[in-house]
């Protein structure tokens, strides 16, 4: 949380922090400007749901990258640990276990694996990218065996309202990405444990010599993103009626980089989920984009990589200069 | 490597090659994995069952190289596995194309030196994190491997270069003869030259070693791009057994080869590890899966079992490496 600001040449002040935000609002709208020009059903109220109910899922997944990677760590296991939280629901569903005790169980599942990444990275003390890796394969592993290699699918309407319903024309993954991403702003910008979770992104070692208690910052913020991992795969199982083993593979890689097109720093103590807001939509309206011009599905990691490497790249360099002007 | 007594000046002193005079953890935990497989499963101590093992192991040892390299530089290389698609879906196309096998090869093992030299920069120019440089390298080298083979398995039977995959010298598999070789280098080049010297170094105090003159940016550079051929090299190996380049055959295969190597005793920070530890590593893991499918656990298992195992490892070897400091 940088309250510092930035002088420019003409010597006004500005907070960097809308700065930044600027410029990601700036690179959206016109990303949507050269779509609309490019593609007449763009800018259609069909299109325009579609894009933002494809990308709650993203911000979701990614409000709990978000976290992590303030503390300057990393979740590489969101992908897995969506699959496998909702694999258990969907089991549990089938099993004839009542709708909310098998929403419970997924999450808790999720929370719990969470947990586990934020045990390896406090208390044991593995590389976050080490400990969440590991995660991946283990959870992605174990999902196989949950699944033993099927297609859980068919669901009761009751559950499948949370991917399908509308909520007066709102779609419910809209409605429930706003849910969480409120309560999760109010977290990380008004409370304790928010200024806290900064604290320990900027610096471990002062966050931990003024008092805050450094592990058990790290463990909660491992597993909220396990908890929101779970949350956004029952949102996927229930719009897709189905649950099998690979769906969550392909989630990891837009989930960082929403975060790193946010602004959120990889270093820990800088950004937040306005960023990131903006940050799925700019992925998702790529990705739609896409789409709508015709280019191969096929082409998306290259481009998913390529968007990740060059998003840090510049915004390295733009705190770089930001810093050499401020010196 | 978590020796009895962990004195600096004592590691130095001793070198490589007496170090695997003592016996490290890892190998203890090899001899009782074999002695436990060829208690209970009958098939395990036979002639061709250890040349499996040996041929199984190839692939991985060569990987598994490369991952050491890059984490003696307190680096990482999560593009490995993609890498290994990608130089053997090259090949293949190369070997279609009527290339005479020799140049496939060198077409192959050219584009994980491209890669290797696109991450390489990225992180030493860009000045990017390496989980991030190479997650993203992750995702354009695999997504260019589904681009070039349209989704699909390509396929080549070419004798010469089945014979690399397939082929025997004597009694022993091409694939052993080749990580045989690779690993001899290796070893020269760790221990016997300015580029092994150099990189300890580097993962020593990466800052003291540029300022007594040496070119780290270089020098890491040199790492990640030799990580990168011997990867594709290990594609290739991979595509001539299979006489096919699969588009998500490598999928994971830096997760074992990154395993291996911490299994081995090499540890993220301060560049510490040998060579023939992550030989030790490699040969666990193989043992262990080979164990496992001769003893009949299930292919649907063994993701899940192997991950946990090497989880558990891994938190273990940290946890004692950290009584011993804190003693």
């Amino acid at each position: 949380m940088t309250t510092a600001t930035v002088a420019t040449s003409c010597g006004w002040h500005l907070d960097p922090r809308i700065l930044y935000t600027g410029s990601r609002l700036l690179v959206l709208g016109l990303l949507c400007a050269v779509l609309t020009i490019a593609s007449p059903v763009f800018l259609t109220t069909t299109n325009v749901l579609n894009i933002l109910r494809v990308a709650s899922l993203l911000v979701i997944l990614a409000i709990g990258q978000t976290v992590v990677i303030l503390t300057a760590g990393i979740d590489l296991s969101i992908g897995s640990v969506l699959t496998f939280s909702s694999a258990i629901a969907a089991l549990a569903l089938k099993a004839g276990i009542p709708l909310p005790l098998a929403v419970a169980a997924g999450l808790v599942v999720g929370a719990a694996l969470g947990f586990l990444n934020g045990l390896m990275v406090a208390i044991v003390k593995l590389p976050p990218f080490i400990a969440t890796y590991g995660m991946m394969w283990v959870a992605a592993g174990f999902a196989v065996v949950l699944l033993k290699g099927h297609v859980v699918y068919g669901f009761d309407e009751d559950f499948r309202f949370l991917g399908v319903g509308n909520v007066m024309g709102v779609p419910m993954p809209i409605v429930l990405m706003v849910a969480m991403w409120v309560p999760s702003y109010l977290l990380l910008r008004h409370t304790t444990f928010g200024r806290s979770l900064y604290a320990v992104g900027a610096n471990q070692e002062a966050a931990r010599l003024s008092g805050i208690k450094k592990d058990q910052i790290l463990m909660l913020a491992y597993t909220l993103s396990g908890l929101l991992a779970a949350a956004a795969g029952l949102v996927f199982v229930a719009r897709l009626n189905a649950s099998e083993a690979g769906m969550g593979a392909n989630l990891l890689l837009p989930a960082i980089a929403a975060v790193v097109i946010g602004g959120t720093s990889l270093f820990g103590g800088e950004g937040g989920i306005v960023g990131t807001l903006i940050g799925a939509l700019i992925m998702t309206i790529v990705q739609n984009g896409m789409n709508l011009l015709g280019i191969e599905s096929v082409w998306q990691g290259v481009v998913l990589g390529a968007l990740i490497i060059v998003a840090v790249l510049v915004d390295q360099w733009a705190r770089k200069a930001s810093a050499s002007e401020n010196a | 490597m978590s020796d009895v007594t962990p004195q600096p000046a004592d590691r130095k002193e001793r070198g490589p090659l007496v170090a695997w005079g003592r016996m490290p953890p890892v190998a203890w935990v090899v001899l009782l994995l074999i002695a436990f497989f060829g208690v209970t499963a009958p098939g395990f101590f036979t002639a061709g069952n250890f040349l499996n093992i040996m041929l199984q192991g190839s692939v991985l040892l060569i990987m598994s190289i490369a991952a050491t390299l890059v984490i003696l530089t307190e680096g990482i290389d999560l593009s490995l596995g993609s890498v290994l698609t990608l130089a053997g879906v090259t090949a293949v196309l190369a070997l279609q194309a009527g290339l005479s096998v020799p140049t496939a090869l060198l077409v192959g093992v050219l584009t994980g030196v491209a890669c290797g030299a696109v991450t390489g920069l990225l992180i030493t120019a860009g000045k990017l994190p390496p989980f991030i440089a190479t997650l993203g390298m992750m995702g354009i080298a695999a997504g260019l491997a589904l681009v070039l083979t349209r989704q699909g398995a390509i396929y080549s039977d070419v004798p010469a270069f089945v014979f690399l995959g397939g082929g025997t010298l004597g009694f022993i598999p091409m694939p052993t003869v080749i990580a045989a070789l690779v690993f001899l280098l290796g070893w020269i080049a760790l221990y016997q030259t300015d580029f092994g010297r150099y990189i300890i170094s580097i993962g020593g105090n990466e800052t003291g070693t540029r300022l007594s003159g040496v070119n780290t940016a270089w020098w890491k550079l040199l790492t990640y791009v030799v990580a990168g051929a011997l990867a594709a090299l290990g594609g290739v190996i991979m595509a001539a057994r299979l006489r096919a380049a699969d588009p998500i055959v490598g999928n994971g295969w830096e997760f074992d080869a990154i395993a291996a190597t911490i299994l081995g005793g090499t540890s993220f920070e301060k560049g510490n590890g040998t060579l023939g530890g992550t030989v030790l590593g490699v040969l666990l893991i193989s043992v262990l899966r080979n164990g496992l499918n001769v003893i009949g656990v299930g292919a649907m298992w063994q993701p899940a079992l192997i991950g946990l195992v090497i989880i558990a490892a891994i938190v273990f070897d940290v946890m004692l490496k950290q009584r011993e400091v804190i003693r």
